[in-house]
C-alpha cells in the first residue's frame, strides 16, 4: 500500500483529506509542522508528499529545499496542494519546478477526487525509453 | 492637515490588511465544508437522492463563498498604482464562459440564463480574469437580487449581453427584468460601502459585495459599472474599448 | 593543520551519512569553501541552528587531509528572519543564492559576498519589493562580471535621446533606435536601468515613481543578458 506524507496546518482539513485518501487505499501520515514532517518522513519512508506551501513555522519552499537536500529524497514525488492561487503561484513556478514539484493543485477549486487522481498519476511507474 | 492625511493613510492600510487577512480566514471554513462534502459524497450510506441534494446544495454554498473570496483577492493589488495587463479578448467567449459558471446559480434560483451578442463584436482590450470575474460576481448578485425581490418566479431572466457603443467601445454586462439599479443608486452604494449594511437597497444582504467587487474590477481596467439596457432588459454594464491592433485584421 | 576563521553565507547543502552535512559557503576572503559540518543533523532542529540559510555566520574551519575542510565552530552573526516568513522572499532568496553560485568560479572576489549579504538585507526589509531587490541583484551581478550594457549611446555611437524609443541589440549590448513609439524601451526605462546599475543599494530603485512597472518591463532584458553572458 503506497504511503503518503501529508503536510497541512489545519487539523480539520487534514482529517477529511486523510480519511478520503485512506478510503482510496493509501496509508497516510499527517504532520502540521514541517520539522516534525521531516522526522516522520525519515521514520516512515513515504512514497509521495502532499504539501501546503503556506505553513506555520517554516514555509513550504523552505521545507522543500531541506527535503531535497537528503539524497534519498531528491526524486520523491511532491504534490503542492495549497491556498495560493494560480496568480500567486506564477512568480514561484520556476523555483517550484526546480524543486521537483510534480503537480500543483489549488484547494478552492480542487476536489479530493482530483487530488487522489494526481497521487495515482505521480505514483505510476515512469516508462523507460530505449 | 498633513498629520491627519498621514493617519488616514495608516488607517486605510490597516483596513486593507484586515480585509486581506479576513479573506484568508473566511476561505478556511469554506474549504473545510468543501472537503467534508467530498467525503460525504463518497460515503455509500448517504446515497439517497435527498442526501445527494443536500450535499449538492452545501457544495454550491461553499463554492459561492470561495468564488467571492477569489474575486475579492483579484481586487487587492500590491499597490493602488499597479496596473492590470490588458490584452485583446473575445467578449463572446468570455460571456459563454461566465454563463457556464453562472448556470448552477441560475438553476438554484430558478432563473433562465442567456447570452446575447448584438452585432459583430470585434476583440476588445481588457484583463480577461478581471472582466470574467466582474461579470460573474455581478451575475450572482443580480440572480440573488431578482429572486429576493418582487419579480414572479416564472419571469426570472438573466441576460449576459454585449453590443457596440458609439465610438470605439463594447458595452457588456448583466441584464435582467429586475428594476431598481440606476446610476444614482450605484453612486450612493459606492459612498455607503463599508458604512452601511445594505448600501444597495434593492439588493439583499449577501449579494451586495458582488456588485461592488465588479465595480472595482471594472474601474481598475477602464470604466466603473453604469446602468445600461440591452434588449429591453435593464442592468449594469461596463465599457470596454475595442482592440485597435486587430481592427485591421 | 591549517585553521582559519571566516564570515560565511551558505550557498548549498547536502546531507551526508547519518548525521553530517556538506555545506558550500561563500566567504569574503576565501571565495567558495566546502566543509563538512559533523553531527548537525543529530540535533532536534534540522532547520535551525548555528548554520542557517539566509544568514551570515562566523565559522571556524580546519583544513584536513586532501583539503577536506571541517567546521569546528559556528556562531550566527546575523539572521535575516523576515525572508523565511514570506514565501515569495524565500523563493527569491534561494534563487539569488543559486544564481550567484552558478555565476561564480571557485574563488570569487569579496564583492560577491558583499552583494549577496546586501541582497539578503534588502529582502529582509519588508518595506522593499522583493522583485526590485532581485532586479538590482541581477544588474550588480552583470556589473561584477564586467557585462554592463551601454546606457548612454546607441549602436552608432549617438547619444541616447529622450524623445526616441529603442530596441536592444544583445550582441553589442547597446540600444538601437526605433520609431518614436515603436521601440519597447523609452527614456524612462533607460534612466531606470542607469539607476539600477549605479545604485549602491536596491532602496534607490524603490524611490522611482512607477518603479515596479519599469522593473517588470526591464527584468526580462536583464535576465536575457545574464543568460547570454554570465555562466548560469
Amino acid at each position: 500500500m503506497p504511503r503518503i506524507l501529508l503536510v497541512e496546518t489545519d487539523r480539520l482539513l487534514a482529517d477529511t483529506t486523510t480519511e478520503y485518501l485512506r478510503r482510496q487505499g493509501y496509508q497516510v501520515d499527517w504532520q502540521a509542522d514541517p520539522q516534525e514532517a521531516l522526522m516522520l518522513a525519515d521514520k516512515n519512508k513515504p512514497d509521495v508528499v502532499i504539501l501546503d506551501l503556506v505553513l506555520a513555522t517554516h514555509n513550504g519552499v523552505e521545507f522543500l529545499y531541506e527535503f531535497r537536500s537528503y539524497p534519498d529524497w531528491t526524486a520523491l514525488p511532491v504534490i503542492a496542494f495549497c491556498s495560493l492561487s494560480p496568480r500567486e503561484i506564477g512568480p514561484l513556478a520556476g523555483a517550484l519546478k526546480s524543486l521537483g514539484v510534480a503537480a500543483y493543485h489549488y484547494k478552492p477549486t480542487t476536489s479530493l477526487a482530483e487530488l487522489c487522481r494526481s497521487v495515482d498519476q505521480v505514483l505510476q511507474p515512469q516508462p523507460t525509453h530505449r | 492637515m498633513k498629520k491627519q492625511g498621514g493617519r488616514e493613510v495608516k488607517e486605510f492600510a490597516l483596513e486593507r490588511a484586515l480585509l486581506s487577512a479576513l479573506s484568508d480566514d473566511l476561505a478556511l471554513p469554506l474549504l473545510q465544508i468543501k472537503t467534508a462534502l467530498d467525503l460525504l459524497e463518497q460515503d455509500s450510506r448517504q446515497s439517497t437522492k435527498k442526501s445527494r441534494t443536500h450535499v449538492e446544495r452545501l457544495r454550491f454554498s461553499a463554492d459561492s463563498g470561495l468564488q467571492l473570496i477569489e474575486a475579492y483577492r483579484l481586487v487587492l493589488r500590491p499597490t493602488p498604482s499597479t496596473t492590470l495587463p490588458l490584452e485583446p479578448i473575445a467578449i463572446g467567449s468570455v460571456l459563454q464562459d461566465v454563463a457556464h459558471r453562472l448556470s448552477p446559480y441560475a438553476k438554484h434560483y430558478g432563473a433562465t440564463l442567456e447570452v446575447d451578442i448584438k452585432g459583430n463584436i470585434i476583440p476588445a482590450l481588457a484583463h480577461k480574469a478581471s472582466l470574467s470575474t466582474a461579470l460573474q460576481c455581478l451575475g450572482v448578485s443580480i440572480i440573488r437580487a431578482q429572486a429576493a425581490g418582487g419579480t414572479p418566479a416564472k419571469d426570472y431572466r438573466i441576460l449576459l449581453g454585449a453590443h457596440r457603443a458609439s465610438g470605439h467601445a463594447v458595452v457588456t454586462g448583466v441584464f435582467s427584468n429586475m428594476h431598481g439599479v440606476s446610476d444614482r443608486v450605484l453612486r450612493t452604494a459606492r459612498d455607503l460601502a463599508g458604512r452601511a449594511r445594505q448600501p444597495l437597497t434593492d439588493v439583499p444582504q449577501g449579494a451586495t459585495a458582488g456588485v461592488l467587487i465588479a465595480d472595482l474590477l471594472c474601474s481598475a481596467m477602464w470604466h466603473p459599472l453604469r446602468a445600461a439596457a440591452h434588449r429591453n432588459l435593464h442592468g449594469l454594464a461596463t465599457n470596454v474599448p475595442v482592440s485597435k491592433q486587430l481592427q485591421f485584421v | 593543520m591549517k585553521q582559519f576563521n571566516t564570515e560565511a553565507i551558505i550557498l548549498t547543502r547536502t546531507n551526508y551519512g547519518e548525521a553530517d552535512r556538506i555545506m558550500n559557503f561563500l566567504t569574503p576572503d576565501h571565495g567558495k569553501v566546502s566543509a563538512i559540518a559533523k553531527g548537525v543533523r543529530k540535533s532536534k532542529s534540522k532547520l535551525a541552528g548555528g548554520i542557517e540559510l539566509f544568514s551570515v555566520s562566523n565559522l571556524g574551519i580546519i583544513v584536513g587531509r586532501s583539503n577536506i575542510n571541517t567546521i569546528t565552530s559556528s556562531r550566527l552573526s546575523r539572521h535575516y528572519g523576515n525572508i523565511v516568513k514570506d514565501l515569495e522572499r524565500t523563493t527569491i532568496g534561494y534563487e539569488l543564492s543559486h544564481l550567484l553560485n552558478k555565476a561564480t568560479e571557485a574563488a570569487p572576489e569579496a564583492a560577491y559576498f558583499a552583494l549577496l549579504k546586501q541582497a539578503f538585507e534588502a529582502l529582509d526589509d519588508k518595506e522593499l519589493d522583493p522583485h526590485l531587490v532581485a532586479l538590482w541583484f541581477n544588474m550588480q551581478l552583470l556589473k561584477l562580471a564586467g557585462r554592463t550594457p551601454n546606457l548612454h549611446s546607441d549602436v552608432s555611437g549617438i547619444k541616447l535621446a529622450v524623445s526616441k524609443s529603442y530596441a536592444f541589440q544583445m550582441e553589442q549590448m547597446r540600444f538601437t533606435p526605433q520609431g518614436s513609439r515603436e521601440g519597447p524601451f523609452t527614456a524612462n526605462h533607460i534612466k531606470f536601468l542607469r539607476l539600477g546599475f549605479r545604485a549602491a543599494h536596491p532602496r534607490l530603485l524603490h524611490r522611482v515613481q512607477d518603479g515596479p512597472h519599469l522593473a517588470e518591463h526591464t527584468q526580462p532584458l536583464i535576465q536575457t543578458m545574464l543568460a547570454s553572458f554570465v555562466r548560469i
